[in-house]
């Protein structure tokens, strides 16, 4: 009968225990917006969680980059980079996996964009403060949206937060409409936004009202270039016009000037002094807490330097795996005409260097003698970092704005509106001058594009689109000035001439060398290339997408 | 009606009444070998005793008395005392399972009472298999269980999966063990680890316990059997019972076995010759300079590696395993220890385990028993480093060894592994190190207490407790570890819980009419802690995992807590009248945790019945033949519970950015919360019959079911303008339905005694619907193949009026022979001659992602097993088939051997003969090619295969050693087992039991580089003391 006792002790506890014990649910290990974002200082803190999308893997860390670089006409990847094929037209698909990580990965930043917004709504908080906030989210919602209409055209717009209750299926709104957005969101951007100067040291890489006002003329641009592609020309030179004045809003603002070595740009250890040019970019840095590609390092130096360039990169080799290389025709064109000696063909292409071994190696099309190991392809030499950490923890920042290209957005719509007048050569010639100037050894090359030299309108935006491929290159604006600029029979797109047209001009393979010359071969790396279909100008919308969602259309051809 | 025989018979056997006085015999078993603990009884009388070790017994009897001997799953012998000694009496083994017991959830019943539907396997002798844990002992054994390994790699988990898949997600059973819902998995070993890491499958946690300690199991199947476990009881309950002590002579056991595996066999790859041969004809057919020049050949030829050779090995396990058991009336205590060694085929791969359990009875009073089980283990493996579902050869030897090329050494001139090849399956094996530790501690006190006659109150207080441990080294010379210059990567989790449960029981009979409830309240509360943290920069490999300190760049720390709980209500009713006519109800209602507010609870009832045709007088009367027969019939509710803590909530993650060159972490969203989630519901009807036939020498069950479950707890894929890709919610449903039969027979009695059993099970899976995805809609797999292989696509379906994770993708039609035939065809502009054909599905002129269809189907027609037990003299000797006809297999590893695309890795000797070389020349294998695109990066029908096969899964001889003289020995036999040594498939990869992804109803059927399965041959000794 003690048992009887113990047991009933039992029992009654049980029966306490079952009283007590709530069901209620504790979450220890994540935040929820309700117990995490209280203050002022914790908005911020949801305010950088919507960068961090954008060097996410599926962003400018990887995807993007390694997707758009095969896909353009400057640089090719090899054929055993298997990840360096998913660029590969040929391989692109709406099943393809890039086409829907960037996409989903956009959006992803934008609904932690709007994510903010509910917070500072729901907070008591300054409201200068939040007023900065919603600019810096519209600036954020139009830099994404910007992206995605040049990727895919008219995307669902979504403009606030989406919840259990809200309609998920949203059809693709018009290009004109994703416009509209981008553009009332950036000029409300630039109304909020803290320029350069003013923008606290704390903040530095975060939006300024000189990137608002800069990704605004670079809009207005494309979107006149598309009303002109599109048969809308009526319509275009009011676009134009707003380019070139707020393009020209940034040059006098005074916060910006050109640095004035070219060079200084790619010098990792001058970086932070770049800024004075650079207006927006995609900051990494040496993450020694994450040496992996999620890590905030980058992996530019590892993929666009050989492995034979020693004490350039941090694998542990210090030399590079050379997946993405220069087409043989483009490092070809900067050889010749105008660029002739221009400094920044030596600071952009890595075509002769020594190894190693000691070994001089030297890229195609340049001279040789035969101890020289030669190279059909040359490299990228923008991205070199002997520092780094490892394949992916790189200091070298992505600049995706710079005050050269507002020069040249001025040079081009006032071009468009008005021809190379004397506007329009000045801008362009602002962008040469600083070239002339090399490594404070000025040089004659390239020489200033005149009223002579300029020729006709569509002449000089050969001229603009040449200039373009070479200040940028690998800087993520190759493929849009192909799809968005129109080749001077006013009729097709740069992207439909070039692989129409002038690639298939030219003979097909890699260059080779025979006896003491480069023969044979052609000048492209055929794998990479394409024949030109009118599908290309566009991405596929992700066939998942598709699949969940009837409301989508598929774009023309995939 | 037999009671009134036996007393009419009574004044007959008391005719010449002699004095009491002792008699004594010997009871044997069917071999002769003395059999201890058999309870030998007067008929009617009050006397009672049992055998001891040497199987003799004495009792006080008169002659003309009637002895009775009983013991459990042996037939009742009865005998008539006619002199003092009365000699050897041989018992046999019963036939029928009839009135054997069989354990259900809170209870047990006999097996002919029962309602429901439950298979039981007798654990016995399965020592004498070469099995890691019980649920492999278990493979083709019951009816409506299919079991299938992930992988050969020692101590891998298995797919168990009950009457069909009912989930997207988990289809795992709920395990009972002793009484106890048990928490199977080791927690998350790869929080925050980096890809590569991150992807290795995890250990089967049921090997935690040694299945030598293990009685039987039972499978409960419908839901008349699995609604008293509620929201956890919809994939089927296992419950699984250790061995106790016994009454009689402590008796000690000890047996040892060793186990030799080797790979079943290799697939064939190109050798150098051959190699270097297609690799210059893939560089031609594009128009590229030979990869491999004839002044570099002789060099090149020196060299021909087959990797397999290098990586696979004969392994040779060991297994120990001691028990001590016994008792008296008052108490039993059973006592096991056992260590195994398993030793994998792949170099290196191993799994140990030691444990201890410790099994107490005691009768504390007339009215109180307690029933104590505890158990400790200590696991570890160190990983076959088989696949993920990236597929990278650098965390996997298995796809590594195929895809090397056979030009390189994997070993430098002086013997070490050659760190310039990367991702070397030499360096892989030898140096990348994984080893998972586990250390399980559990217990459990049953207290019974007997309130009034038939009511008793039970208490079952318990808890589970596993902590694990994961230590990843890759050193240079794989991908990782070139990456970051070494990367160690550390993983712990520990897992508690704890059972409170309270119960009363009451058993009554009125007349006619017997009544058997449970009704109770249990409350179980888990806990879960985890911590992933890495560093990498090491200066060099030498010391491994074991010092982070000496790496200059620490990764971040990933912590995890969760904690869930499940307050329940549940109770039972068994109701028969006339032992004819029974009845069932039962009901859970279970509140968890992890709902939201008001939606926290739900009720799962259900209700059998069952009819003793056989015992109705019109049946006996007129069917001979069938001695007995009962009609079964169920139906109800039981649920399926995973949602992760927090699933219904809005939670934030982190993620970091660079802000002013500093490194700042932000928050970002994780999901849209849902504050309606619940839990899926699987409503199942069940009929079944159990028909014994010339008195219980053939013995048959058969069922038939149709579950249909719905709300399906759902990723649903949202469009991406949400800004998220998928959303937690009940949505949809999926159906199985299923033919079942079960049976066994005694062929032969005597001499030879042969004993056979059976089953086969058909379940038909579809997909019902897809709620508000609409019935065009379709869930898709994960992508596999990612990152640097290339593929990134999904494999599987779930589509409406298909089967869950059917295969999808593309078709290929052959090989196009002229480049008329290319122009003619939908890749006019990329195709060339000698390229796969791809099938244009919607005639739209492309092929593009529109031109996927299903093209496979990972689950069976059927699957069966067929056991023989034969028996003579001193030898037994039994053989077991298994097979599964009529499932699809993904061959993975095909996507990169076959398609003869590109000179980064080796193909596979029939590709390579078979390759296209011309028109008419091939039409199932391409051309040679340069680039590296798979298949197009497409995932097409070319790669699934039928994964059809029957084998002769064991063999096993086994002699009982003539040890009478040995006085301090009871018994001794030896044995030797075969297994997997004859299998009949068309499956081209190594092993058609493979199932890579098994823990995701989405993911199943994939070989994937995966640890093949082995032949074993055992052998082995099993003393009684």
């Amino acid at each position: 009968m003690k048992a009887l006792k113990y047991l009933s002790v039992l029992l009654v506890l049980q029966l306490f225990h079952t009283s007590c014990q709530k069901l209620n649910e504790t979450i220890y290990d994540q935040a929820t917006p309700a117990n995490a974002i209280k203050t002022q200082s914790d908005v911020d803190f949801a305010m950088v969680g919507v960068y961090t999308h954008l060097n996410a893997t599926p962003g400018f860390d990887r995807d993007i980059t390694w997707a758009l670089h095969p896909y353009a006409d400057d640089i090719s990847s090899i054929t055993n980079f298997e990840t360096g094929t998913w660029g590969r037209k040929s391989l692109l698909n709406s099943g393809t996996a890039f086409a829907n990580t960037i996409y989903v990965n956009f959006y992803a930043t934008i609904r932690d964009a709007h994510g903010v917004l509910d917070d500072v709504n729901r907070l008591n908080l300054d409201a200068a403060y939040k007023a900065k906030i919603t600019s810096e989210v519209h600036f954020i919602r139009a830099f994404c949206y910007f992206n995605m209409v040049q990727l895919y055209g008219g995307v669902p717009l979504v403009t606030s937060s989406v919840d259990a209750s809200s309609d998920f299926y949203q059809p693709r709104a018009s290009v004109d409409d994703v416009y509209k957005l981008i553009f009332s969101d950036l000029t409300d951007a630039m109304a909020n936004l803290p320029t350069r100067t003013a923008q606290p040291a704390g903040e530095f890489y975060r939006a300024t009202k000189g990137a608002a006002q800069g990704y605004l003329a670079k809009a207005y641009l494309t979107y006149a270039n598309y009303l002109d592609l599109h048969g809308r020309s009526s319509e275009s030179a009011a676009y134009y016009q707003k380019a070139r004045d707020n393009a020209d809003g940034v040059i006098t603002s005074g916060q910006y000037q050109l640095v004035s070595d070219y060079g200084a740009l790619w010098d990792v250890n001058k970086e932070k002094s770049d800024y004075v040019e650079v207006i927006f970019a995609i900051p990494h840095t040496r993450d020694a807490t994450n040496l992996t590609l999620s890590g905030e390092g980058s992996y530019y130096p590892a993929h666009f330097l050989p492995a034979t360039y020693p004490n350039s990169t941090g694998l542990p080799t210090h030399a590079g795996n050379g997946f993405m290389r220069v087409q043989p025709w483009f490092f070809e064109r900067y050889t010749k005409g105008d660029y002739v000696n221009d400094y920044r063909v030596e600071k952009t292409f890595l075509s002769v260097w020594t190894d190693q071994n000691g070994k001089r190696h030297v890229a195609y099309p340049l001279p040789f003698v035969a101890a020289d190991v030669k190279e059909a392809q040359a490299f990228i030499l923008k991205y070199v970092d002997g520092a780094g950490l490892s394949t992916f923890g790189h200091e070298n920042d992505l600049f995706l704005l710079r005050l050269s290209e507002i020069y040249l957005i001025k040079a081009e719509a006032e071009n468009e509106l008005n021809g190379p007048d004397a506007v329009a050569l000045a801008a362009f010639n602002a962008v040469r001058a600083r070239a002339r100037l090399a490594n404070g050894i000025p040089r004659t090359a390239p020489a200033d594009v005149t009223a002579a030299t300029a020729g006709a309108k569509e002449d000089f935006r050969m001229k603009i689109f040449d200039e373009r491929g070479l200040e940028f290159v690998a800087e993520f604006n190759r493929f849009f000035d192909l799809i968005r600029m129109r080749y001077k029979d006013n009729t097709r797109t740069m992207y439909e001439y070039q692989f129409g047209t002038y690639l298939p001009s030219l003979a097909q393979g890699l260059p080779k060398v025979t006896g003491t010359a480069w023969k044979g071969g052609g000048v492209t790396e055929a794998s990479n290339i394409l024949t030109y279909s009118s599908r290309y100008l566009l991405w596929p919308i992700p066939a998942n997408q598709m699949a969940i969602n009837p409301k989508l259309t598929q774009n023309p051809g995939w | 009606m037999l009671l009134i025989c036996l007393f009419a018979a009574k004044p007959m056997v008391f005719a010449s009444r002699l004095t009491t006085e002792e008699i004594t015999g010997k009871v044997v078993d069917e071999q002769s070998e003395p059999m201890p603990g058999v309870t030998v009884k007067i008929k009617n009388g009050k006397a009672v005793t049992q055998t001891n070790v040497g199987g003799i017994f004495k009792i006080q009897a008169n002659a003309g008395d009637i002895l009775v001997f009983t013991f459990t799953g042996y037939q009742v012998k009865e005998v008539t005392v006619k002199s003092k000694n009365i000699g050897t009496i041989a018992i046999a083994p019963r036939l029928s399972n009839l009135d054997e017991v069989v354990v259900i959830g809170y209870g047990k019943i006999k097996k002919s009472d029962l309602t429901g539907s439950v298979s039981k396997f007798s654990a016995k002798d399965v020592d004498q298999l070469p099995v890691t844990s019980i649920d492999q002992a278990l493979e083709g054994k019951v009816a409506g269980v299919q079991i299938t390994s992930s992988s050969g790699a020692p101590g891998a988990g298995l797919s168990f999966v009950v009457r069909g898949g009912n989930s997207l997600g988990s289809n795992q059973p709920l395990i009972i063990l002793d009484g106890y819902p048990i928490d199977l998995g080791n927690g998350n070993l790869s929080l925050g680890a980096n890809a590569d890491v991150g992807q290795q499958p995890g250990v089967n946690p049921l090997a935690s316990l040694n299945p030598n300690d293990i009685e039987s199991v039972e499978v409960l199947k419908d839901a008349s059997s699995t609604a008293i476990y509620g929201s956890r009881g919809a994939n089927g309950v296992v419950i699984i019972t250790t061995k106790r002590g016994k009454k009689g002579k402590d008796q000690v056991s000890l047996n040892y076995r060793t186990d030799v595996s080797n790979i079943r066999r290799k697939l064939a790859v190109l050798n150098t010759r051959d190699f270097i041969n297609y690799a210059n004809e893939g560089a031609l057919n594009d128009g590229i300079d030979s990869i491999y020049n004839a002044a570099a050949m002789p060099a090149l030829l020196a060299v021909n590696n087959n990797w397999q050779d290098q990586i696979y090995r004969n392994a040779v396990s060991n297994t120990y395993q001691a028990s001590v058991s016994g008792g008296d009336d008052k108490g039993q205590y059973y006592f096991g220890g056992d260590y195994a060694g398993i030793n994998g085929i792949v170099i290196n791969s191993n799994y140990k385990r030691g444990g201890i359990r410790f099994n107490y009875d005691r009768k504390v009073s007339n009215a109180f028993n307690i029933k104590f089980s505890m158990n400790a283990s200590k696991s570890t493996s160190r990983l076959g480093l088989n696949s993920g579902q990236t597929g990278l050869v650098s965390s996997n030897a298995i796809a590594g060894a195929l895809f090397f090329k056979p030009l390189n050494n994997g070993v430098t001139a002086d013997g070490e592994s050659d760190q310039s090849v990367v991702d070397n399956p030499i360096t892989v094996v030898n140096l990348l190190k994984d080893v998972t530790e586990s250390n399980l501690v559990s217990s459990n006190l049953i207290a019974d207490l007997k309130l009034a006659k038939g009511l008793t109150a039970r208490a079952n207080l318990g808890a589970y407790n596993t902590a694990s441990l994961r230590q990843s080294y890759s050193p240079l010379g794989t991908y990782t570890g070139n990456q970051v210059n070494g990367y160690a990567y550390r993983a712990e989790s520990s897992r508690f819980n704890y059972l409170s449960e309270f119960t009363l029981n009451y058993s009554q009979k009125f007349k006619k009419h017997a009544i058997d409830a449970v009704a109770g309240y249990t409350w179980q509360q888990w806990d879960q802690k985890g911590m992933g943290t890495s560093t990498s920069g090491f200066p060099n490999d030498n010391l491994t995992y074991e010092s982070f300190q000496s790496g200059k760049s620490p990764g971040t720390t990933t912590t995890q807590h969760q904690q869930w709980a499940l307050a329940s209500y549940l109770g039972r009713v068994n109701y028969a009248y006339n032992d004819k006519y029974l009845l069932t109800f039962s009901g859970r209602a279970d509140g968890s945790t992890r709902l939201a507010d008001g939606h926290k609870w739900s009720f799962f009832p259900s209700g059998a019945f069952a009819w003793k045709l056989s015992d109705e007088k019109f049946f006996k009367d007129n069917i001979k033949v069938i001695n007995s027969m009962k009609l079964r019939v169920s139906y109800g509710l039981s649920g399926n519970q995973n949602i992760a803590v927090g699933g219904t909530q809005a939670t934030l993650g982190t993620d970091a950015y660079v802000i002013n060159g500093q490194i700042v972490k932000g928050y970002t969203q994780n999901n849209i919360a849902n504050p309606v989630l619940g839990w899926e519901t699987t409503k199942a009807f069940n009929i079944g019959t159990d028909i014994s036939f010339f008195e219980d020498r053939l013995q048959l069950t058969i069922e038939a079911y149709r579950k249909v479950t719905d709300d399906l707890l759902i990723s649903l894929p949202i469009p991406a303008n949400t800004g998220f890709s998928s959303y937690l919610t009940n949505s949809g449903s999926v159906e199985n339905k299923g033919l079942e039969f079960e049976f066994s027979a005694q062929i032969l009695k005597s001499p030879i005694s042969w004993t056979m059993s059976g089953n086969i099970s058909f379940n038909r899976n579809k997909m019902l619907s897809l709620g508000k995805l609409g019935d065009n809609g379709a869930i898709f797999g994960p992508n596999y193949l990612a990152a640097g292989s290339a593929l990134n696509q999904p494999l599987h379906i779930a589509k409406v009026g298909y089967p869950v994770g059917s295969f999808y993708g593309y078709r290929i039609n052959g090989i196009y022979q002229t480049a008329a035939e290319v122009a003619a065809g939908p890749e006019a502009t990329t195709a060339k001659p000698g390229d796969f054909k791809f099938a244009d599905i919607n005639g739209d002129g492309a092929i593009t992602a529109d031109d996927r269809q299903i093209i496979g189907n990972p689950n069976p027609d059927y699957i069966f097993g067929w056991t023989n037990n034969l028996a003579y003299k001193r030898f037994t000797f039994s053989f077991f088939f298994q097979g599964s006809i009529g499932n699809d297999i993904i061959n993975l590893n095909r996507y990169k051997l076959d398609a003869l695309s590109g000179n980064a890795y080796n193909v596979s000797q029939a590709a390579y003969n078979g390759r296209w070389t011309g028109p008419g020349t091939s039409n199932t294998y391409p051309r040679a090619r340069s680039s590296a695109a798979y298949f197009n990066t497409r995932f097409a029908d070319f790669i699934v295969e039928d994964g059809s096969y029957v084998r002769l899964k064991t063999i096993t001889l086994a002699y009982s050693l003539p040890i009478r003289k040995v006085r301090w020995m009871n018994s001794a036999s030896v044995f030797v087992t075969a297994t997997n040594m004859l299998t009949f498939t068309k499956y081209k990869g190594y092993d058609p039991e493979v199932n890579a992804d098994y823990g995701n109803g989405l993911t199943q059927g994939v070989d994937n580089g995966t640890y093949p399965q082995s032949k074993i041959i055992s052998a082995g000794i099993n003393i009684k003391l």
